[in-house]
């Protein structure tokens, strides 16, 4: 097993953490803000990490898998490490962007050690999800930096496609919001595709 | 044959608790409110209001942010049910009467800063 300390990024945090509940038995996934630093640290550092467990997972396993790794639970359900800076938290589930549930998520693997995250589509669409209904500016930029980051992995059309299911399904959410958010998102995809053609031809 | 339904101390609601469903029922008809005005209206303790809205709040249901030194929560929009959350809490309030009553104590209607009673 790694051991943490003041110098693990939220990477080494999340791979850690995910292959310590793996080992117990226990299924998580990072999502939320943690998945966009995963992708894009550059661009987005978050200082919590969010995995949601599969329905049933129980909290004394999930508690025990994280004791080795330094991480101790606090009564609010936030678990801390006494060096490093990043808490690890456990948001209800199930993984759900809008109103669609989350049934696919990408696995990396790194030495002995995996995580199991949204995929960056994901990221982006969770990320654009705040802005959608929040208004949230920051979140925006977040998704827009993620999928500049993963221009390759991003599936506009797919993106597309849901944020029309969400406006027929559950029409509470801004259509000018979306329209703006898409029109930026072909904008800086197709950006970051041609700076990666040109810096391959060089 | 007639059947009533006996509300009594010990019934849970839809939501859990009864307390959990007024607050909800309540919120679902002022759109956003905070703990001790809702503790208010619907003559409740402060701290049964904090604690519910604490649970709904880690369990995604709402959410809340800071406005000034107040705790504003209102039903969380990226809940995964959010929209027909909504629409049921918005039904439930207005066919219940004490929910209604209760709401009706608080002016939501703007004023202007200065304008005489």
């Amino acid at each position: 097993m790694k051991t943490l300390s003041a110098t693990s990024t939220l990477t080494d945090v999340a791979f850690a953490v995910c292959t310590a509940l793996d080992a117990a038995g226990e299924h998580a996934v990072l999502c939320g803000g943690s998945a966009a630093t995963y992708y894009a640290p550059e661009a987005y550092q978050s200082r919590d990490l969010d995995f949601v467990l599969r329905f049933g997972a129980r909290g004394p396993t999930v508690a025990g898998a994280l004791r080795p790794l330094g991480y101790t639970r606090r009564p609010e359900g936030l678990y801390e490490h006494p060096d490093v800076l990043f808490t690890v938290e456990f948001p209800a589930g199930p993984l759900a962007i809008g109103s669609e549930t989350i049934s696919r998520h990408a696995t990396y693997r790194r030495d002995d050690q995996l995580l199991h995250v949204y995929t960056a589509t994901d990221v982006v669409r969770d990320r654009f999800m705040h802005f959608w209904a929040w208004g949230d500016q920051h979140a925006m930029r977040v998704a827009l930096d993620v999928a500049a980051t993963q221009h390759a992995d991003v599936d506009i059309a797919a993106i597309d496609a849901w944020t029309e299911r969400e406006m027929r399904d559950a029409p509470v959410y801004e259509r000018t919001r979306r329209d703006h958010f898409m029109k930026s998102l072909r904008r800086t995809v197709k950006r970051a595709r041609r700076e990666a053609a040109l810096a391959s031809r060089r | 044959m007639r059947y009533h339904m006996k509300v009594t101390s010990r019934s849970k609601g839809l939501f859990g608790s009864r307390p959990r469903e007024r607050i909800l029922k309540a919120v679902g008809l002022l759109e956003r409110s905070y703990a001790r005005q809702l503790a208010m209206i619907l003559r409740e303790d402060l701290s049964v209001v904090q604690r519910s809205l604490d649970d709904l709040e880690r369990d995604g249901i709402m959410a809340s942010r800071l406005m000034g030194r107040t705790r504003l929560f209102e039903l969380n929009r990226t809940y995964q049910h959010y929209a027909p959350l909504r629409d049921l809490l918005t039904r439930m309030g207005q066919s219940d009467p004490e929910t209604v009553e209760a709401v009706a104590l608080l002016r939501q209607r703007p004023r202007r800063a200065g304008k005489p009673v």
